[in-house]
């Protein structure tokens, strides 16, 4: 009885998300075949950006609000690669091997400036988005096509230079998914997407058990005790951050070969946002997350994403009304988590400091 | 040279370098044709139209509360304040004061709701800020599809739903402070005195509140909450009360900003309305844990500045209109500065 | 050895393993356009006239026909391509001609003469690059103008 309460307060978060689409789906009236479809195609397109977040969260550096840095790497691999005209599966290769130095420089950068703003990692993770953002902007927009030579005239806006708004990546499109092609009672598969995120999976499964991932885990338990302990605390918190990076890299890369369009100047803020919305309805909270977190989460949150605008339309004649619900429940499942974190955080502490004052006085 | 030297440590080298940018604009404005007098005025104007948006984050930072992220909810009140005021029909200064009264009260109640809410969160509030503001903001889209607003100058015609996205208020009170008492010096100067005096007023206000002893008893809980508790002092009250008082003016700032601009902007447009104002506040000197009036009016003056400098001047110098990313640059290259700076520094 | 040492070459050799992965994965994966030309061509004073309807395929694709004056648009990946020619019939009479087109790297488009490819004409000839004709200057006032509000997302 006690371990299915505590079962149940543990998974509050999933379970109250799934209600509420168990709610919206007939309501939207969705055929539920054409929502299996999207739902399997959707967990290929985004696991791998949400799974980029788990080691920060190991290494006690809460969320990576700074993933977009590496979301921002993997677009321009896929800007060069779309310029140079290589295609397939060799472009997509060669797009993710461009990327992955910068992605590796900024996840360096980031690292290092997390920890001049220890504490306060999120928000500051946040900001260097936005800062980086400007870069990227000072590069695409004004960079390429001048200083940067552009092949490709079609790529650059009328001005002459600075990359066009939408890119479709017609070259690399769903190269991934439809590798290994797969029907199986008309739903299309993506096999080999589902077997890169497996193995990504296992990546970090066997990554947790190296000697870096033990170190990151004592990192985020206690800094004192691990930099007691002789773990070089900084270093091995950069390099929670230069891998997130890079996966967030990788994954952006897997999301856009789906998609096949590339908005020059604004997918990468969707994916920082949308990836730990995500990883958080799944049920993970600032200092913990899982592999299942992430699947469940993905799965909750596409769900959600497809069926809510229509739901709001059947509920009150208005799709728009859905799309702000959705919008507000991803902004409020960021918030909620952040304050039932902190909340923790802060009665932990009294209870600490009430402890200290010696027995018999509080508790 | 020793005094120099403390003088520019003081200063701080981020700013120092802004404003031999801005200084550097403004010089180079009348080679590239641009009008100096125009620009100052324009300058002048913005300064007015955000001061008091900037201004509502230093009871916060005061109180320890961080930067306000969460502005876009005291801006909300602001927008609720001046749709109701025209939905009443009130035109003139009369309009405008009814759109602040109302605001105020909005305001009010978000604040205490919000300021509860941080006193629960504290170590986490600037994130918890930025989403509760965002979250917020999408909760008033709905709010404004759905409220039952009548006015014809604010909702769609035919074929549509809700109020619309931006309304004018124009023949309601378009500029009533820009207006009062303002001065032309020249063809293109134009002194907006009466926003200045508003903004001036509003400054007054918070610098006579912390010469106040709640206003001490709010800087005593955020530069040392333990030594203030001893003191007697109700550390979660002080915060509780700094948010309110920064929410009320977030409030008026966004009127102050409205009545100028000739805009009422809705539905996404509260949604980054936070970070020029925190930049602006940084830029003057600020830090995570300190700000004053100074830091306010010569934040403001800049940020402003080389907001309304960069389209004319770069854009006429490299044939490119490089704003928008100097902005982004520059307003978030400087929070960054101010998060990574190490405590004993920020002091 | 050194330790240090070793792990240096390990890394260089790496780096240049790496660098030549990216060049051979941009080689294999470069994209072309061909225009398959069934035109008259003249090569060194000679006259190739172009025979009547021929069947051309690409790397043992399905053939297509192409009459006289004909040209066939292609998408090709990699740099080199069998292409295969065969004449039903003509002055020449029916024969059946299949040679290898390689493809420089910076070439975006290229046009294959299939008379000069017939006449067994060197590669040079067959193989001609194309480039679109530039666009019509826009007026340098109109340039300028386009501003980054268009582009940017709005916030």
């Amino acid at each position: 009885m006690n371990r299915l309460r505590r079962l149940l307060a543990e998974n509050a978060v999933v379970l109250l998300f799934a209600a509420l689409i168990a709610a919206a789906i007939p309501l939207s009236g969705a055929p539920p075949l054409y929502l299996l479809q999207e739902v399997l195609t959707r967990l290929g397109r985004n696991a791998v950006l949400v799974l980029s977040l788990l080691l920060p969260v190991m290494a006690g550096m809460g969320l990576n609000f700074g993933m977009v840095l590496g979301a921002m790497a993997g677009q321009i691999g896929l800007i060069l690669v779309t310029d140079w005209a290589i295609v397939g599966l060799p472009g997509l290769t060669l797009a993710a091997m461009l990327a992955t130095p910068v992605a590796v420089l900024l996840g360096w950068l980031c690292g290092a400036v997390l920890n001049r703003a220890k504490g306060r990692e999120m928000v500051t993770g946040y900001i260097l988005g936005f800062f980086v953002n400007g870069l990227y902007q000072l590069v695409v927009l004004y960079a390429m096509g001048s200083l940067i030579p552009m092949l490709n005239p079609e790529l650059v806006l009328s001005r002459g230079y600075g990359v066009r708004n939408v890119i479709n990546l017609t070259g690399v499109r769903q190269v991934l998914d439809r590798l290994v092609p797969a029907r199986i009672g008309g739903i299309q598969l993506p096999v080999f997407t589902y077997a890169l995120i497996a193995a990504m999976c296992l990546f970090v499964v066997w990554f947790r058990r190296t000697k870096l991932g033990q170190d990151m885990r004592a990192v985020g338990q206690d800094r004192a005790v691990a930099d007691a302990a002789g773990i070089p605390v900084e270093r091995t918190r950069i390099l929670a951050i230069v891998l997130s990076t890079l996966l967030a890299c990788y994954g952006q890369i897997v999301f856009l070969q789906n998609l096949g369009t590339l908005n020059t100047y604004n997918s990468h803020e969707q994916a920082g946002m949308f990836s730990i919305a995500a990883l958080l309805i799944g049920g993970a909270s600032v200092t913990r997350a899982s592999i299942p977190n992430v699947l469940v989460g993905v799965v909750l949150f596409h769900l959600l994403f497809i069926v809510s605008p229509t739901a709001g339309k059947n509920l009150v004649g208005s799709a728009q009304l859905g799309e702000y619900f959705r919008q507000f429940v991803s902004y409020g499942v960021i918030a909620v988590a952040l304050v039932l974190y902190a909340w923790r955080k802060q009665a932990g502490e009294q209870q600490a400091r009430a402890a200290l004052r010696g027995p018999g006085v509080g508790t | 040279m020793s005094g120099a030297r403390r003088l520019l440590a003081e200063f701080g080298l981020p700013r120092v370098i802004i404003a031999l940018f801005l200084l550097g604009l403004f010089a180079a404005a009348p080679l590239v044709g641009v009008s100096l007098a125009a620009s100052l005025s324009d300058t002048v104007v913005r300064f007015g139209m955000n001061g008091i948006l900037v201004l509502a984050l230093v009871p916060m930072i005061q109180s320890g509360c961080g930067l306000n992220f969460g502005l876009p909810l005291g801006v909300l009140a602001g927008l609720l304040g001046a749709t109701l005021s025209i939905e009443i029909g009130l035109t003139g200064p009369g309009g405008f004061a009814a759109a602040a009264g109302i605001s105020l009260g909005f305001a009010a109640l978000f604040g205490l709701g919000y300021g509860v809410l941080l006193n629960r969160v504290k170590g986490g509030e600037m994130m918890i800020a930025t989403y509760v503001g965002f979250a917020s903001v999408m909760f008033m889209c709905m709010a404004w599809l759905v409220l039952p607003y009548r006015s014809p100058t604010m909702i769609w015609g035919f074929g549509g739903e809700g109020l619309r996205t931006t309304i004018s208020v124009e023949g309601f009170w378009l500029r009533v402070l820009d207006d009062f008492l303002s001065v032309r010096i020249g063809e293109e100067f134009r002194f907006p005195t009466g926003l200045l005096l508003a903004f001036g007023a509003a400054a007054a206000l918070v610098w006579g509140f912390f010469r106040l002893r709640v206003g001490t008893a709010m800087t005593a809980a955020g530069q040392n909450p333990v030594y203030a508790r001893a003191a007697g002092v109700d550390v979660d009250r002080m915060r509780t009360l700094s948010v309110v008082l920064s929410t009320m003016l977030g409030a008026l700032g966004i009127l102050a900003f409205q009545q100028s601009f000739g805009f009422i902007q809705l539905y996404q447009g509260p949604f980054y309305m936070a970070f020029p104002a925190v930049a602006a506040i940084l830029i003057g000197g600020a830090s995570v844990s300190r700000a004053s009036l100074v830091h306010v009016l010569v934040g403001t003056f800049l940020f402003q500045g080389i907001l309304t400098m960069t389209p004319s001047v770069i854009n006429s110098v490299v044939k490119a209109d490089m704003s928008d990313v100097v902005r982004v640059i520059v307003s978030n290259g400087m929070i960054l500065y101010a998060l990574t700076r190490r405590p004993a520094e920020g002091r | 050895m050194s330790r240090t040492r070793r792990r240096a070459f390990l890394r260089a050799a790496l780096l240049a393993g790496a660098v030549v992965l990216g060049a051979w994965l941009a080689r294999t994966g470069r994209a072309h356009t061909l225009f398959l030309d069934n035109a008259a061509v003249t090569l060194g004073g000679q006259e190739h006239p172009a025979p009547g309807a021929v069947e051309v395929s690409l790397d043992g694709g399905k053939p297509e026909v192409l009459e006289q004056a004909e040209r066939a648009m292609r998408q090709v990946v990699g740099p080199v391509h069998r292409l295969a020619i065969e004449v039903r019939q003509g002055p020449g009479g029916p024969r059946r001609v299949e040679r290898e087109i390689r493809l420089p790297f910076g070439w975006d488009a290229a046009v294959v003469s299939l008379p000069a490819a017939l006449a067994g004409a060197p590669a040079g000839a067959v193989v001609t690059r194309w480039q679109p004709p530039p666009p019509e200057d826009a007026p340098a006032e109109q340039m300028i103008q386009q501003k980054d509000a268009d582009v940017l997302p709005q916030r």
